[in-house]
């Protein structure tokens, strides 16, 4: 990995994507050299009528008869027809061709997307995945099958234009070839703008798409606030800018375009002239200069095609390397202990943390959580609660000190023995747009419908049996489940993956409080046996804990239950009576 | 629905709009994409004119000549080339762009209306695909009319050589096109089934990128690759399909000319032969078929482009022939007056701070819409019914506040002060007052910290602050809130219950809620059960008084079933 993208992606490197290009291609060898047979018959056959002009301008200048020229007319006719065939088919096979390929990488894809590390998963710049996993896949698999068929086929013909020529003439095709020198400077010179033009202009697009959806999604609060001006001048500001970046590749493209096709020009210009001088000294027949000058004029189609995509393959190539480097993401997995827990005792010794470049979020928290137990953690808001929440799961590890499920730390736990260990359901679960059913599978998928109903019923939701469709009603975001039930198939979830500990971060704030509380008792009823941390800002819960921990700038400031905490008229008593709505 | 734009009639009006509000670029276009394409047919006939003037005779002077204007017309037809080129891709952009204004222009005078007469997704999946794919076709009106002229010419050309050889290409031109109709149809349909299953798959991995989390916690990944396999596959099964059928219009669109070609040259041979023909004459033929090329593929892809922005241009005027709720033009008559909801029994006196005890968020957000005017209701302010007041005066005046309300992308200053910034006291005041102030701190950059859109870089309780000090910097007279402090601790809540009720002084504010916290705050409490007021007074008389008031409550702070 040379290079690393902001967000610590990595991004491949030129051998790395050489040796991802070969196995993609060795995954299917037979169809990648039928594809390039097929295109070179398809090409080699369009090449056929200057050719055969050639030829009969000689015979015809010669004398020929019509019997002669019917025969090479009919020739003609055939290799059109044949021309049709193949060429059809050659698409066919290329394209056939690049679906595959894509499938393939996109299968690669997604097991590497997979299996990223937790870690990582967490702390990844998710716009950044979401980016390489499809924009930058649809511009590879784009590539693969479109630019990739279409720009083989057109490489052949140009080579074999080029042979055809040779075989004529080698003068003239060196005089060809001079003749277009220009070509491969002027390219140069616009591949090496067009990349980052091209990403503007795509940006320009993305910002403006932005703007709009924003305006489209945001429409009542855009009346709600007078803001129908500002929404206008942003969308209008936008656009210019978008604006303004297509018209800077449209310059590049003013640049490309008349210089190639100028030198298509002086390339026939300068073949005429030699073209001539060599017929005057009767060192090439008239039929062949004239088929060279025909072959001259009909090579820009193809090199034109060839030019076109060069600037997506150079922005495909890119992608590749973003797309590939997620492969590197898999070797910095973290180490992994190979000690098993022993019970379900949750130790927390000494602990501090601090996010990499900020300030120290918690201070030597000591706290040892018995099996079976229901804490409820309390503080006020940004106290460090949910923190304390990702380092008992092991997402983050502590900065010093330890956390230990079952005398294992927690963060050094193999992800499946850690599933079983603990989970978290924080306030934001992402429900996935597919069944309900499904979304409940993914925690324990040989669960029987019977078990997911009853999960179900445990976190209250006995809506369930009022939807049509059942567990089969897909869960979608525009229309669909409002953000209670989503919380509330979260829950489920977790009660079906059954974790010795389950840790409820703000799990059920978006229940109405009287749901929420009847949803958290019945949590705990069905969880008897396990331990359950809560994490509430509604103190409803507190009340009937064994134990409330109460936290206050990074330190477990009170630890008691209920009754034990109001007794000492602390910070504890201060959250309860504002929460009564007591005396301010 | 009284005075529809004539470019909503249709499609192929709407389409038609975009032609017309830009015709003189389009014009432009027009001319140069046929100068153009005409100009393709003088190097086959400079050519011609080059062997049968200059070559036969040997190298000389007219060798040079006619190679000298070959050059220089080659140059002149790249110049036009790119003029075209450069016109017709000014033609696409603004006609997109002139999309993507009338989608937002429809959008934000939809205003509230918009969500329940049009999904959003879809919506602006016009301004980012549909209106690109409508500009697209737009090259019909410069390449396409420069085809047909081109095509024309041509013909006319081949006229002057051999008649039979003009009939031979007019006719199959068309023939050409209808052969290839029945197959672009089919190619339409397969392309939108590909394009569909395309658009699922890619929805499938923004749907697990999102839930990687939930996946890597808690399990699942099998399942979802088995489905990612399932739907990749069918990705390839409809782009085998589409290929089939591109592939035949690939074949065609070689072949055909190809055939074409042949025959012509046949022909042209014989006659050369029988002496009515020069060799010159030959070589311009060749010349002249190998560009009609040209515009028959130009013919294929605006015949594909065009059944595309149909469909396009169909979902385009469906959204913007969606007419507003019909509102009034009334000024407001008495501002101190008070509003009330006949539906639910509610009535709002002027200047105090009421709440609306319930935990029927539908419910509680159905009356606030009453009140607001957003839902069309008997409400009224007095006896003034809301729905006769001007919209943009009732906006300013009465303010719904819910945070699944939109935040827009931008500086924290502009997010919040949606009037524009009112100086440090103002600030300074309602950062306090709605709790903000203490993020603030959090903020290296203070007022200039980029928000994200829809506030996503913010945590639940920090965007909910954030939506109640944008409503409070709007200072409406009647504030209506929809549990604005759900998210955050308790602690926090009372404080800044308390700093707004001291804010809105002098000012009508309602909250829904059923938070203790906030009920002991308000100057007057109305009980709402099952969309009804069934009783008022404050929070003491009411916990005194009434026993369902009393349950709601303390199910909320505490448990009476299982305590004392």
């Amino acid at each position: 990995m040379e290079h690393t993208s902001e967000s610590g992606f990595p991004i491949a490197s030129r051998g790395e994507l050489g040796r991802a290009a070969a196995r993609l291609v060795r995954a299917d060898p037979g169809m990648f050299f039928f594809t390039i047979g097929f295109g070179t018959v398809a090409a080699a056959l369009a090449l056929a009528p200057p050719w055969l002009a050639g030829v009969m301008i000689d015979k015809i200048t010669g004398g020929a008869s019509l019997a002669e020229v019917d025969r090479y007319g009919a020739a003609l006719v055939i290799l059109a027809v044949l021309q049709l065939l193949i060429s059809r088919y050659s698409f066919l096979v290329t394209a056939r061709y690049g679906l595959r390929l894509s499938q393939r990488l996109r299968r690669s894809i997604v097991d590497r997307v997979l299996n990223l590390p937790a870690r990582i998963v967490d702390k990844a710049d998710a716009g950044d995945l979401m980016v390489r996993t499809t924009n930058d896949t649809r511009s590879v698999t784009g590539i693969f099958s479109n630019a990739a068929p279409e720009m083989l086929i057109s490489i052949v013909q140009v080579v074999l234009t080029f042979i055809f020529i040779a075989v004529l003439s080698v003068p003239l095709a060196i005089v060809t070839i001079i003749g277009m020198l220009g070509i491969p400077v002027v390219t140069r010179w616009y591949l090496r703008r067009a990349a980052s033009g091209y990403l503007a202009e795509a940006d320009g697009h993305a910002q403006l798409a932005e703007s709009l959806s924003g305006t489209v999604n945001g429409a009542r609060a855009v009346e709600l606030y007078g803001l129908q001006r500002r929404r206008q001048d942003d969308i209008v500001r936008r656009a210019a800018t978008a604006r303004a970046a297509q018209f800077a590749t449209l310059r590049l493209r003013s640049v490309l375009f008349p210089a190639v096709d100028s030198s298509y020009a002086i390339a026939l210009v300068v073949v005429l002239l030699v073209g001539a001088w060599m017929f005057q000294a009767n060192a090439i027949a008239l039929g062949s200069l004239i088929a060279i000058l025909l072959y001259v004029r009909q090579i820009s189609a193809p090199l034109d095609v060839v030019l076109l995509w060069l600037e997506s393959l150079q922005s495909g190539i890119a992608s590749f390397a973003r797309v590939e480097g997620l492969a590197g993401s898999n070797i910095a997995n973290t180490p992994t202990s190979t000690g098993i827990p022993s019970g379900s005792a949750v130790v927390v010794s000494n602990v501090s943390f601090a996010y990499s470049h900020g300030p120290t979020v918690l201070h030597g928290i000591d706290l040892e959580i018995r099996p079976g137990e229901n804490l409820v953690i309390v503080g006020a808001s940004g106290a460090g609660k949910s923190t304390l929440a990702r380092l008992l799961v092991g997402i983050e590890a502590p900065t010093t000190g330890s956390i230990t499920l079952g005398g294992v730390e927690a963060s050094a736990l193999p992800l499946e023995v850690r599933r079983s260990q603990i989970a978290l359901v924080t306030q934001e679960q992402h429900l996935f747009h597919d069944t309900i059913r499904t979304n409940l599978l993914l925690a324990h998928p040989d669960a029987e419908d019977h078990e997911l109903h009853a999960a179900m019923s445990a976190v209250g939701a006995h809506w369930l049996d009022s939807l049509p469709a059942g567990l089969d009603t897909v869960v979608s975001q525009d229309d669909g489940l409002s953000g209670a039930h989503a919380q509330q198939i979260a829950l489920a979830r977790v009660l079906l993956s059954d974790p010795q500990t389950v840790v409820l971060d703000e799990a059920t704030s978006l229940l109405t409080p009287g749901s929420a509380s009847t949803v958290e008792r019945s949590l705990w009823s069905v969880l008897e046996d396990r331990t359950v941390i809560t994490i509430a800002h509604r103190l409803a819960t507190a009340r009937v804990a064994d134990r409330i921990a109460v936290i206050d700038d990074g330190r477990i400031r009170e630890l008691g239950d209920h009754e034990e905490l109001l007794r000492r008229e602390g910070l504890y008593m201060r959250l309860w009576n504002a929460w009564q709505g007591g005396p301010h | 629905m009284e005075r529809r734009h004539r470019y909503l009639r249709g499609p192929w009006h709407y389409l038609w709009w975009l032609v017309r509000s830009q015709w003189r670029r389009v014009l432009l276009g027009a001319l140069l994409g046929s100068t153009w394409m005409v100009g393709l047919t003088v190097p086959p006939l400079l050519l011609s004119l080059a062997v049968d003037d200059g070559l036969r005779h040997g190298f000389g002077a007219k060798v040079w000549m006619w190679a000298g204007i070959l050059g220089a017309v080659g140059i002149g037809i790249a110049i036009l080339a790119i003029l075209r080129h450069r016109t017709m891709t000014k033609v696409r952009i603004y006609a997109a762009q002139q999309t993507i204004r009338a989608v937002a222009a429809q959008s934000i005078r939809l205003g509230s209306s918009l969500q329940r007469r049009a999904a959003a997704g879809e919506v602006a999946a016009i301004g980012v695909s549909d209106a690109w794919t409508m500009a697209r076709s737009l090259t019909v009106t410069g390449p396409g009319v420069g085809a047909v002229v081109a095509y024309v010419v041509i013909a006319a050309a081949l006229l002057r050589i051999s008649p039979l050889l003009a009939v031979v290409i007019l006719i199959g031109a068309p023939a050409l096109l209808l052969l290839l109709g029945p197959v672009l149809n089919r190619f339409r349909v397969h392309g939108m089934a590909y394009r569909e299953a395309e658009a699922a798959l890619s929805g499938r991995i923004v749907d697990i990128v999102s839930g990687l989390r939930v996946l890597t916690t808690l399990g699942g990944k099998s399942l979802f690759a088995e489905r990612w396999e399932v739907e990749s596959d069918l990705v390839r099964r409809t782009g085998y399909r589409l290929a089939t059928t591109e592939s035949w219009i690939r074949g065609i669109a070689v072949g055909l000319p190809a055939l074409f070609l042949a025959i012509v040259m046949w022909l042209t041979a014989r006659m050369t032969v029988q002496g009515d023909m020069s060799v010159g004459e030959f070589v311009a033929v060749f010349g002249y078929v190998a560009v009609v090329v040209v515009p028959v593929s130009f013919f294929i892809e605006a015949a594909i482009d065009i059944n595309r922005a149909l469909v396009s241009a169909q979902r385009a005027t469906q959204f913007l022939s969606i007419e507003p709720r019909p509102r009034g033009t009334a000024p407001v008559n008495d501002a101190t007056a008070a509003l009330s909801d006949p539906e639910s029994g509610l009535r709002l006196e002027h200047g105090v701070f009421a709440v609306v005890a319930t935990d029927d968020r539908r419910q509680a957000k159905t009356i606030m819409e009453r009140l607001a005017g957003i839902e069309t209701s008997d409400a009224r302010w007095g006896d003034q019914p809301l729905a006769e007041i001007d919209a943009m005066v009732l906006r300013r005046a009465v303010l719904p506040l819910d945070d699944s309300d939109y935040l827009f992308a931008g500086p924290l200053r502009d997010v919040v002060f949606t009037n524009g910034d009112q100086g440090d006291a103002e600030r300074e005041h309602v950062a306090f007052a709605s709790g903000i102030d203490e993020m603030l701190r959090g903020f290296d950059d203070g007022w200039d910290t980029q928000i994200a859109e829809r506030g996503s870089n913010l945590s639940g309780g920090q965007r909910q602050r954030l939506c109640l000090a944008r409503a409070l910097a709007a200072r409406p007279a009647v504030l209506l809130a929809l549990d604005p402090l759900s998210a955050v601790d308790a602690v926090t809540e009372s404080q800044v219950v308390e700093r707004v009720r001291d804010a809105r002084r002098e000012l009508t504010t309602l909250v829904f809620s059923d938070s203790a916290t906030v009920l002991s705050a308000a100057d007057v409490v109305h009980l709402v059960e099952e969309g009804l007021v069934v009783a008022s007074g404050t929070h003491a008389s009411l916990t005194a008084s009434n026993g369902r008031y009393r349950t709601l409550v303390s199910r909320n702070s505490s448990d009476e079933g299982e305590t004392s």
